[in-house]
């Protein structure tokens, strides 16, 4: 007995030097992968994401919508998210993926062709992330496998304007497009299957937005004057920045596929509300549904944003959902990344404040256009001379409110853009958990001080100990 | 260890002594004592990991259109991964009285373990989650204690009983940081931020402690309240406690008489936290009899407010009443788990078993026996939070996290049956 236990050994220890590798490979997951399949994962989570918190949490903050109860997001404390409203990981994880597709298409010339789309992604999520958190780790983060683990934070400002940030990855990636001569199609590209210059025009319509945003730091005329005559940007909704969601599972939008009980939480806001009552907007009916104690069935009911769900006792009978089309018929939505519309109110404003030369109304006129179309809704004929017209009121705030409506659950754009431009007029919340104050950056995930200390408590020191009053870079005097 | 591209850190050396002596065989002790037994060791021993750990993968997540994508994991893995190293030493006893009616065996041991193999978590701004890493020494001190006593061994009844003491400490002698607390672990819901609760270990503390966040009090420990009678969110973690027991300790009794047998375990833990989100939630809603006194013109939350200023605070006793619907969300809100967290100790009666033999049956001509037992598990316990079972885990990601109980399905009372045949 005690001689075959020794054989035993020593055939076990044989093996173990022997196929330690086939061992230690893990048979079901694979250790290299295609950029397409990155670049497919990458483009889906982050639109399938942000379109969910878009809906769940941006509409909140730009009183799109309100949630009646679980709240407390609703009310401004924003440490406390429930359904949505923790947009940061979204960021990071899918800078990381990205990251590996960036390494990749420049380390490997097959993969050259996806250099571009990489840089152009990666200037998009990053201008989300610090737009809504302000300094945030960049230049070091994201990096974990082979760099640091508590990356430090940048600047605001650093990250849009240095080496490998906002306006230079746009720029190299633009660059990199143009320079590509390889015979190797762009795949996994669900925005432009594959269309190199339909990135192009993603990259130039960003940055029309990107310099629109930084517009009170610096004078972005020239730049916005040249990309304007060159006309290389987004110009109909056939080029959009978009890939469609499904009606049916797994790539319908997540509120359809989520418990009725979730959907039922959100209902129009009252801003919401008097906004489209008053332009007596078709729209209406798209993004929402008539309340079920209209008399009528036909009428619409928003509520103020921010109740304190203990001491006010709501009915959802007496207000309106949103639309068939984010529950019922998702097969109508779109996960929106950059949209024609969007660059041309862009392009109204520039030329409203005077950025640019250029006719304001006309370039209003086709964002309406192209919002109506894109909610697939028919523009009333008397729309863009009665109700909706440029000069109907203010002209600046008209741009930048049928900016708001058409980029419902487009991520937190809306809020943001009233952050930079005060437009639409946001109302004081019912039950505010921050002093009746709007926020004006979302604050840094708890996570961070536990995880990341040192960087996080330095962050920390320069917005008032993560206080959600202090303005971002952009928007500060 | 292994890797697909290295064997270094693939050799483990395992040395260990260990000696005994019976000191009933050497020397001569007093009758009562039957046998005595004196024993010591120490050992090295290594600890490897689960399968993977050495090199990244991909992981395939949602298709799109029906075309595959896949995206990073988001554990850092380690190709230098090295064995953790535990160098124990235990000492003990086993010494038996009257004729082996009485025994005491006891152990106190002593264990170093060095380099663990630990899956810290990371924050996300690394683009990963987790990271594999060797790191930190544990100190763990435990005296474990099994005495059996037959107080009763006639021929008609027999009494067999067993205590089982044990009590364990883990301190942090070292971290792979300068200073602060190290997150191990944590429990969370919801994606929120605050609504965690983080199993963190520092320098000289102990391990699993847990931190949370609570509401705003003075030095004094008693709330601050707003001029509306409301709690105060106060965002920085601190130490709810340590969710392991001071002690534990296991009563089992054995009775026969004649042809009927009956026993029971009792289980008393002493010591330890437990966070509740069950009772958290349960409160808020308004569906647990504990959140059943609401009068008409409100509830007084217990508190001060600060009447003088930040700088030279003045605290008088809050006399301002808030709806007790407000009050009781307020109070159990999930955002804070200090006003949910609970002593876990607890006093159970585990099993309980009654049964009779019916002896010297005839079955197929052999001679046989029949046991038949009621049997009854998990009968009752008492404890601070009557709930739930305070030895629930909550489930993260796929590790399990002690001291935090997040809706966990009840565990189950059981009562059975058995007949047991002997040939």
């Amino acid at each position: 007995m005690k001689k075959l236990y020794s054989l035993l050994t020593i055939l076990i220890l044989g093996s173990c030097t022997q196929d330690f590798e086939d061992i230690n490979t893990n048979p079901n997951t694979p250790v290299n992968v295609q950029p397409s399949l990155l670049l497919r994962q990458v483009i889906y989570d982050y639109g399938e994401q942000m379109s969910y918190e878009g809906f769940t949490a941006g509409n909140l903050l730009g009183q799109y919508t309100t949630a009646l109860d679980f709240n407390l997001f609703d009310r401004h404390n924003l440490k406390s998210p429930q359904l949505g409203g923790n947009p940061w990981p979204i960021f990071y994880q899918n800078l990381r993926d990205n990251e590996i597709i960036l390494d990749l298409s420049t380390d490997n010339p097959s993969f050259k062709v996806y250099e571009g789309s990489a840089r152009i992604m990666k200037a998009y999520m990053a201008a989300a992330l610090t737009d809504l958190f302000g300094d945030v780790p960049y230049f070091e983060a994201f990096k974990g496998q082979d760099g640091t683990v508590t990356p430090e934070y940048d600047s605001q400002e650093s990250i849009y304007m240095d080496t490998d940030g906002i306006f230079d990855n746009l720029q190299k990636g633009i660059e990199a497009l143009q320079s590509y001569n390889g015979t190797i199609a762009l795949e996994g590209d669900i925005l432009f299957n594959g269309d190199l210059d339909g990135w192009e025009r993603f990259a130039n319509s960003l940055k029309i937005k990107y310099l629109m945003r930084i517009s009170s730091k610096m004078d972005v005329s020239n730049e916005l004057q040249t990309l304007f005559s060159e006309g290389n940007f987004i110009s109909e909704n056939s080029q959009n920045a978009i890939f469609n969601f499904t009606d049916g599972e797994p790539n319908n939008f997540r509120l359809a596929r989520l418990r009725i009980g979730d959907f039922n939480n959100f209902v129009m806001s009252e801003t919401m509300d008097e906004i489209l009552t008053s332009l007596d907007d078709a729209r209406i009916s798209r993004l929402f549904r008539p309340y079920s104690n209209s008399a009528g069935g036909d009428e619409y009911n928003g509520l103020l944003n921010g109740i304190d769900a203990s001491s006010t006792i709501v009915s959802l009978a007496d207000y309106s959902l949103a639309g068939t089309i984010f529950r019922e018929n998702t097969g109508l939505l779109d996960a929106n990344f950059m949209t024609s519309m969007e660059t041309h109110f862009l392009l109204a404003e520039a030329a409203q404040r005077g950025f640019i030369s250029a006719d304001a109304q006309n370039l209003y006129e086709i964002g309406v256009n192209q919002a109506f179309e894109y909610w697939q809704v028919a523009l009333p004929d008397e729309y863009l001379s009665g109700t909706g017209a440029l000069d109907n009121g203010d002209p600046l705030e008209n741009i930048i409110t049928q900016k708001w409506i058409s980029n419902m659950i487009n991520g937190y754009e809306g809020w943001i853009e009233y952050r930079r431009t005060g437009h639409p007029q946001l109302k004081t919340i019912s039950a505010s958990l921050n002093n009746n104050l709007i926020p004006v950056r979302m604050p840094y995930p708890s996570e961070e001080e536990a995880l990341n200390n040192q960087n996080y408590t330095t962050a920390a020191n320069n917005t008032e100990g993560n206080c959600i009053n202090v303005k971002v870079w952009w928007d500060q005097e | 260890m292994a890797t697909p591209f290295s064997v270094d850190n693939t050799s483990f050396f395992y040395p260990s002594v260990s000696s005994s002596i019976i000191l009933s065989e050497i020397v001569q002790l007093p009758d009562v004592i039957s046998f005595a037994k004196l024993r010591a060791s120490w050992a090295q021993v290594g600890n490897d990991t689960n399968p993977y750990q050495t090199t990244g993968a991909f992981v395939a997540q949602t298709p799109v259109n029906g075309q595959p994508t896949f995206s990073n994991q988001n554990t850092i893995a380690n190709p230098y991964l090295q064995r953790e190293r535990t160098s124990s030493f235990e000492v003990g006893a086993d010494i038996r009285l009257f004729g082996d009616q009485l025994s005491l065996d006891v152990s106190y041991y002593n264990a170093l373990t060095k380099d663990q193999i630990l899956s810290l978590p990371i924050g996300i701004s690394s683009g990963y989650t987790q990271q594999v890493v060797n790191s930190g020494s544990v100190r763990s001190k435990g005296l474990e204690i099994i005495t059996g006593i037959s107080p009763i061994l006639s021929e008609n009844f027999k009494w067999n009983s067993t205590l089982n003491f044990s009590t364990n400490r883990a301190i942090v002698e070292d971290l792979p940081q300068e200073d602060g607390r190290l997150t191990l672990a944590y429990s969370r819901i919801y994606d929120s931020q605050n609504q965690t609760v983080f199993l963190q270990v520092e320098k000289g503390g102990r391990v699993g402690d847990l931190y949370g966040t609570g509401y705003l009090k003075n030095e004094n420990g008693d709330f601050i309240l707003t001029n509306e009678g409301r709690y105060i969110p106060d965002n920085d973690l601190k130490k709810l406690g340590n969710y392991n027991p001071d002690f534990m300790l296991g009563f089992n009794n054995q009775f026969q008489y004649k042809n009927w047998n009956a026993g029971f375990l009792l289980d008393w833990r002493q010591g330890g936290i437990i966070v509740s989100r069950t009772r958290a939630l349960g409160n808020v809603g308004g569906q647990l009899a504990e959140t059943a006194y609401r009068p008409e013109e409100g509830i007084v939350p217990k508190g001060v407010v600060n009447t003088g200023t930040d700088e030279n605070p003045a605290y008088t006793p809050n006399t301002v009443a808030v709806s007790a619907e407000s009050y009781y969300r307020q109070f159990y809100d999930r955002n804070h788990e200090e006003n949910n967290t609970y002593d876990a100790s607890f006093l159970k009666l585990r099993q309980f078993t009654l049964g009779y033999t019916f002896k010297e049956l005839s079955i197929f001509n052999q001679n046989a026996s029949l046991n038949l037992s009621l049997i009854g598990r998990n009968l009752f316990a008492i404890t601070e939070n009557p709930h739930f079972d305070p030895e629930q885990l909550a489930l993260q990601g796929q590790g399990f996290i002690s001291g935090v109980e997040d809706m966990s399905y009840a565990t189950t009372r059981s009562i059975g049956l058995k007949a047991g045949f002997n040939f």
